[in-house]
This record gives C-alpha cells, structure tokens and sequence, in this order.
C-alpha cells in the first residue's frame, strides 16, 4: 500500500507527515526518535497499512517538517499540538480511536500525547523508551546514567552545534553503531540537518520537563500499554514494571534479545508482538 | 492630540493582530480539548501555541476555567483563579482567558465552549451576545454624558440579573467589568511574577494608577481609549464570557473587530430565564 | 533438562499452555481412596544399612523406609509451603523489578499453584499415614522437617527482601533433588507403597515441567544484574548450602523425640529402638556418611554436583563449598 508524505502548515511552520493505509479505519500513529525521521517506521507501515489508517509525523526539524530558531517548538507541548492538527487533518471528526506507536524520544511524546488523546486512545506501544517521569526515576541508576552520555552533552548550550558542524557523520555513525542500527539502514541516515535540528528536542524536553512535569500529578493511564524494550540497548536499560507505577493502570513488558532500533532490527517481531497485544485487547481496526 | 483620545490607526492594528491571535490560540485548543484533559494541560497548549507564534510575555498567564468553576464556584482566594487539575467532560462548560503581549499590545480575550451545548449554555450565549450588541452605545453614552464607568457597569449588572443570571464579573478583583489596555513597555522581556498577572500589567497600572483603568461599579472619569470588556454571567453550575476590546474615541464607541468567535454565530436569545427555585 | 530462557517469549508462551492443559487435579488425578499400603516400604534404600549397623530385620527396615519416605514427604511439602509464604518477598517483588515477559509472571503464577499443590498432596499422604498408625498427624509430624517461620524462615526472607537468591537456589535444589529421587523410585515401583509412588509420579511430572522455572529465575538475576550485584548474589549458594545444612541438622534431630512416642504406636517403638543402632556409629562416622554416602540425603546436602545446578555455578562463576562429592551407596529392596 502506498505511503505519501504530506504536508500542512501548523502555526506558521510547515509540518509533515508520512500518510498512508485503510482509509476510514482506526489510526495507527507512529512516533519517531532521534537521530531519525518518520521512514524509519517504513516497513512497520507496510505491514499494518492492510488493517489501520497508518500516519509517521516527522518531527520538528525531521523530513519537510520545518525548523525554526529557539526551542520552543520542540517542546513535548509544541509537538503535541503538531501531532494533534495532523490527527485533525488526517480524521477531521475526531472520532476514529488511536494507537500510538513510539520510538526514542517519540516514546517520551507518545506518553504525553497520550494523555491528551486518552478517550480515543485504544493503546500504547513504547519501544526502548521510556517516559519522562521513568527516566527522572532512573537517575539514582549508574548504569542508566552512564549509558545516557550523550545526553549530558546535547544539554549544553553551543557545544553540539559545534560538535555537529565539524564532524556531523563521525558522530552520527557512532549513534548508529552503538546503537546497533543495521547496517543496511545506516547508508541512508546522511541527512546532518536532522541532527542538528533534532537535538533542539534533549533541552526542550528537558526545561519543560523541570519546569512543568516534575511538580505536576498526573493519573495513571487505563489504556493498555506495551513497552518493548531491546536488551542490548546501549541507549536505555530495559524497564521494570515497578517503574511504571503511577503511569499506567495495564502494562505489559517484554524485553527481546535486540538493540536500540527494535522496529527496523526485528520488524517481523515487534510487528507480530504489536499484532498480539491489540488482538488480546481486542483493539480493532 | 491626546494619545488616549485619538486612535492611532496602527495601534487598532496591533492590538486587533494580538487579540485575533489570541483567539486563533484558544479556538484552537478548545477545538482539541477533550473528556480527561485537565485545565493545567489547557493553558499549556494555549501558552505554547501562542509561544509558537513568538509571544514571550502576557499580560496574564493563560487561564482554564471548567464546570462550575466558569463562575468561579468555590473561587475564595487569588490563588483559587489558577489552573487546577478539575477534568473536561463533554458536557461540561469550559473557559479560556488568555492576554498575550504582542510587539507591546496586549489581546486580553475571553473564550467559553461547551462540546455539548446545553440549552442553557446556548441561553446565556444569547444572553452575552445581546449585551455585546448593547455596550459600545452604553459606553458612548456614558462617554458623551462624562458620567463614567460606573453607569455603564450598573445597567449591565442590571440587566444580568433582569435576566436571570448571576453577576459572576462581581468576583473579579474590584469586581471590574472590564480594564484599559494599553501599549505596554519592556514588552520583550518576558518577566515573570509570582502571580499570574505579569510585571508589564503591575507596572502599568502603578504608571497610570489604578482605578481609572478598571471599569467598575465605583468609575469615574474619561472612558476614552481602549478597554478590555469582560461581562461573566452565571447560570446553574456554570458561567460563560466573552472579553475583547472596545474602542472608545471621538468617534464614539465600538468593538475593535467583529471577526470574533462569539459574534460569528448567532446564538438564540433568550426570553426572561426563570431561575429554578 | 531444557531450560526456559527468560527472553524467548514465544517458548515461554508454549510451555505455560502445556503446563496449564497437562496440569492434574488433586482430588480426581491420584487415586487417594485407595489408601496406603503399611506393609510396603516407601522409598528403596541402600543395600548396606549404612545407618544402622548390625542385623536389621525386614519389619525395621520396613520401617526405616517408610521413615524415610515421611521424611520426603515432609520436607517437599515444607520447602514448598515455605515458597508460598516468601512469594512476595522472593518472587513478586521480583518481578516488579525486572525487565520481564508477562509470560514469566504467568508461569510464575502457575508455577507457584502447582507447588502449593504438591505441598498439599504431600501433607495429605503424611495425614493419611498417621490416621493409618491411629495416631494424631501432629504427634507424626512432631519427628518430620518443618520451616515454621523461625529463624531459617526468617533470614530466607531478609535475603529475598534485599534482591537475595538463597531461596531459588534451594527451590532449584528441590527441584532438581526430586526428579531424581523419583527416577530412582521407578524401577522398585511394584514393591512400593502404590499411593506413596503414585504421588511422587505426579509430583514428578509437574516438576519435571516446571523446574526450570526456578532456574530461569537464578538466569534472570545473574545474567541482567550489574556486576558488583552478581558478585553478591553469587555468593548466595554457598549460603543456601549453608541454610540447608543447618536446616537439615536441626530437623533430623528432631528423630530424638521418637523416644517419647514409643509406648503409643509399633512403629514409634522400632524407630525408637533403631535409634539405638544408630548411636552406635561415632559422629565423625555419621557426619561422613550423611555428607557423602547416604542415599537422598547426600545428594540434597550437597547439591553443587546436581548436573544443572553445577552448571549454572559453573556459568555464573559461583563459588562452591568444598566439599567432596556425594556418592550415595546403591539402593535397593
């Protein structure tokens, strides 16, 4: 089935998004991380396209999504009203019901999105991510700590910019091997610009996060929410049910022998895996 | 000429840029709101959205009202205005109040929504579009009969409760019916206070003093220039408002811009509304 | 023995189905109405009498079987009563806290069903062998194993409260102990006790299904903890080793009281009388035999040369006791 980019301006920015799948069916709205862009949720698409509308935002700064100066869209909020205007042209009634997939930092959106989408939402999919409340969590973990690094730097004011105008490839190829992205899907990721601008995204988060989130109480979802974690995961430990508490009312976990980018290693997997759990929760298209 | 007197065409143009967008931000989130979403995540989505479009100070911060609380039900203390984490339904009335600061002008608006309108609801829409039609010639009169505001805000109160509704603008800090809006200095410098209410409107109303800015039961003086007018009725566990900005000059008295979301749609108006009980 | 790994989801999803459709019932599955057989033994023993010098006769050497057997008995059914009780401890907490399968949680549920099960199906045998001997099951199970929330039972759920292993580690010993006692039961089948052999069969298969379970958990600890985390919990056999011992010591010598109880039942009487064959043998004799040569007991003392068990020290890089290994004298009847 034929997967489109398209594009809408949103706020003054133009925002895209990756289109495609069952016109009229439930929608299936994937959510990418950084370093990526929507296609790295291409062939999960293709897969689900039969069953359910599917859509892939690209992020601010990802594909044709404009950037723009500041932080402030990047912000969860700021992303949040991107993916909502899309979902609004993608289903102008507002009554198709959602499942959210999220990657990487497209996990950290996917949560708070959630929450904003939570009656029409039939189910969460979180892979090798983690929400903004679990990741303050694991800051008494060493081994988290240590193996978030690079997110230290990407906090920094002017340092990565820098970092990434001298040697934009070096440091992608060493995210991307780290993290154990095939091979095959490392030739295409050449786009530095995604880099730079996506960065924008680790302050972003992480202000409003301080000034926000931290302070706020938020009602643990009813939703079903599956959280696939890779175990060799340089980025991210797995999760324990035990750190959700308070996030969702029904979780199911599971960790796959796999590394950081789980839907392009394993599509086939986290496909069947995905498949399962809205079957079990009787989640139609 | 006296600035105040005689309006710039320009500053029109700024402050109706800053209250249309003020809207578009609340139009927007209204349209996006949905059962579950707490009034905290209202103004934050109306904040950002109006961040997105380069606004970094307001006059004051974003307000989301639901349920009873659009009339200020249980409402004691200053603090009590602020967002809390009361939940939308979709029968339930809801309000944003936002005032941004745009290039210095300031789009303080008022915006009520019900996702299922109610009779009631649709009432007392009615209700506040027939006091929309009646202010600005209760305005230039007063204005021509030098009588100030507070002729203006007793027939208005008058007629909230001819019709069956509570006065719910008599909750408001010096129970005002409305402020003067002015160009505000430092507009750039996004100050934060620790109320709601920025540094620019503290310092305003210190330059200028306070009461012949708000209109209120107790106004007196010129009622030229510009003011952000805000009736607030109340029915039966809910309240609804509009607020936008009225020009009065030598001209006489008018609403900025008509392009509202309260003036676009007719709503039924309402004959004497019997009060239960 | 075909280990479960704790990240193959779709296995682990097969062997729960299996386990839940072959699962047998307690009432209907063993043929209790059939009663025990007092005049079979329970368990075969060694040809030597190692324990008892000097002529036995077949009605004591009946009886030490039968013995024997209550002992067993008694002591899966305790170890897994015990299991039951330290769930939260050792096994929900646990699973809250590791990366995990919902599968592993529903084995774990099914694997703690069955075991409560298994302790009932035992306490039952041990019930019904008392009313056989006429006496009370408290006056029987006065000289048998138990883990009464003292001080074993105690210091088991310390160590599991702090993310300790001690409890799987025996569980895995259990586990691993009673499949094997089982496989020496079936060639001596006729000449046992029917219901006794028939439980064990039962108990058996279960066991056989689930067992690796217990080390699935052990492999979920060691393989994801931290290093400094693996380095504690590796430690951890040698004090279950150590619990064990202590454990077994102490409840073997409640075998004393049968003195007390030799006026109200012939097999009180004999047993009581034996002790006095026992006494015979010097301690260093006794300890000898029980660490190395006894059949059922040595092998569970000294669990390191289990064949999984010693496979998963040798992976995990556990240090072991050293002590020799077990070589139980042949059994027989």
């Amino acid at each position: 089935m034929e997967i489109i980019e398209k594009t809408l301006v949103g706020r003054g920015l133009k925002t895209a998004w990756l289109d495609g799948g069952k016109r009229g069916a439930n929608i299936l709205c994937f959510l990418h991380g950084f370093p990526d862009d929507a296609k790295v949720w291409l062939p999960l698409m293709q897969h689900f396209a039969s069953d359910f509308r599917v859509i892939a935002p690209m992020i601010r700064g990802a594909g044709k999504s404009v950037s723009c100066r500041g932080l402030h869209r990047f912000t969860p909020d700021a992303i949040a009203l991107d993916v909502l205007q899309i979902l609004r042209q993608v289903d102008p009634s507002a009554k198709k019901n959602i499942i959210l997939v999220g990657h990487d930092l497209g996990g950290i959106l996917a949560w708070h999105i959630a929450r904003l989408i939570e009656d029409r939402l039939r189910a969460l999919v979180i892979i090798n991510s983690a929400d903004l409340i679990q990741v303050w969590r694991r800051k008494s973990m060493p081994r988290q700590i240590l193996k978030s690094w690079y997110v230290f730097i990407m906090w920094l004011p002017l340092i990565p910019n820098i970092l990434w105008r001298v040697a934009p490839h070096l440091l992608a190829n060493i995210g991307y091997t780290s993290g154990g992205l095939p091979q095959e899907f490392t030739a295409a990721k050449r786009n530095t610009a995604i880099l730079h601008q996506s960065m924008k995204q680790y302050r972003a988060f992480a202000l409003e996060f301080l000034r926000k989130r931290l302070w706020r109480q938020t009602a643990a979802l009813k939703v079903p929410v599956l959280a696939i974690h890779g175990k060799k995961d340089a980025f991210l430990l797995p999760a324990t049910l035990a750190e959700f508490a308070g996030l969702a009312l029904n979780i199911q976990l599971r960790v796959i022998d796999g590394n950081h980018w789980l839907q392009l290693e394993q599509t086939k997997k986290i496909y069947q895996l995905i498949e399962t759990f809205l079957k079990d929760h009787k989640v139609a298209a | 000429m006296n600035s105040d007197t005689h309006m710039n065409s320009s500053i029109e143009v700024g402050f109706r840029k800053a209250q249309r967008l003020a809207y578009d931000a609340v139009e927007c989130v209204a349209t996006e709101i949905r059962e579950g979403w707490t009034e905290f995540q209202a103004t934050d989505l109306v904040k950002t959205y109006l961040q997105d479009f380069g606004v970094r100070a307001f006059f004051h911060e974003p307000f989301a009202w639901f349920g009873d609380r659009t009339r200020f039900d249980g409402v004691k203390t200053y603090a009590d205005f602020s967002p809390t984490y009361r939940r939308f339904t979709h029968d339930t009335v809801g309000l944003l109040d936002v005032a941004p600061i745009v290039n210095g002008f300031v789009g303080d608006i008022g915006y009520s929504f019900c996702k299922s309108p109610s009779k009631e609801f649709m009432q007392a829409m009615g209700e506040l579009q027939k006091l929309r039609r009646l202010l600005p010639t209760l305005m230039n009169e007063a204005s021509l009969a030098s009588t100030g505001g507070s002729a203006v805000w007793k027939l208005i109160d008058e007629k909230i409760r001819e019709d069956g509704y509570d006065n719910i603008h008599r909750i408001y800090p010096f129970s005002v019916l409305g402020h003067r809006v002015r160009r505000l200095p430092f507009a750039a410098l996004a100050l934060r206070s620790p109320v709601p209410f920025s540094w620019h409107a503290v310092l305003s109303i210190l330059l200028k003093g306070i009461y012949p800015d708000l209109l209120g039961p107790s106004h007196h003086g010129s009622l030229k220039g510009l003011w952000a007018i805000e009736p607030h009725l109340g029915g039966d566990g809910f309240g609804v408002k509009f607020e936008e900005i009225l020009v009065v000059d030598d001209k006489g008295a008018r609403w900025l811009d008509d392009n509202v979301p309260h003036a676009r749609q007719e709503f039924a108006v309402s004959s004497r509304r019997m009060r239960a009980g | 023995m075909r280990l479960f790994s704790p990240d193959d989801d779709v296995a682990l999803s097969l062997a729960l189905k299996k386990q839940k459709k072959l699962a047998w019932n307690l009432e209907k599955s063993i043929l209790w109405k059939r009663g025990i057989d007092f005049s079979k033994p329970l368990v075969p023993l060694d040809e030597f009498n190692i324990m008892f010098p000097g002529p036995i006769s077949p009605a004591q050497k009946l009886v030490i079987s039968q013995f024997m057997g209550l002992l067993m008995a008694a002591t899966f059914s305790e170890t897994e009563k015990a299991l039951g009780r330290l769930r939260t401890e050792a096994w929900e907490s646990l699973m809250q806290n590791s990366a995990t399968h919902p599968e592993i949680i529903q084995l774990g549920e099914q694997f703690f069903a069955e075991e409560d099960k298994h302790s009932r199906a035992f306490d039952r045998y041990i019930d019904l062998f008392a009313k056989g001997l006429g006496v009370d099951s408290a006056v029987l199970r006065s000289l048998l194993p138990s883990v009464n929330s003292g001080w074993i039972e105690s210091r088991l759920r310390r160590n599991a409260e702090k993310g300790g292993l001690i409890l799987w580690w025996i569980v895995a010993t259990v586990e691993e102990e009673s499949t094997m006692i089982f496989r020496q039961m079936i060639p001596f089948r006729k000449v046992l006790d029917p219901l006794y052999y028939e439980l064990h069969k039962r108990h058996f298969e279960e066991e056989a299904r689930h067992m690796p379970y217990a080390f699935m958990i052990l492999d979920m600890c060691l393989d994801r903890g931290p290093f400094c985390y693996q380095s504690r919990m590796s430690l951890d056999f040698m004090r279950s080793e150590w619990l064990k011992m202590i454990w077994l010591a102490m409840e073997l010598g409640k075998t004393l009281r049968v003195r007390q109880l030799k006026e109200i039942h012939p097999f009180f009487a004999e047993l009581s009388a034996l002790l006095g064959n026992f006494k015979m043998r010097h301690i260093p004799v006794i300890l000898y035999r029980f660490l190395r040569r006894t059949p059922y007991i040595s092998p569970f003392i000294n669990a390191q040369y289990h064949e999984q068990l010693s496979q998963h020290l040798k992976t995990y890089h556990c240090p072991r006791l050293p002590l020799p290994s077990p070589q139980p004298d042949p059994i027989g009847w």
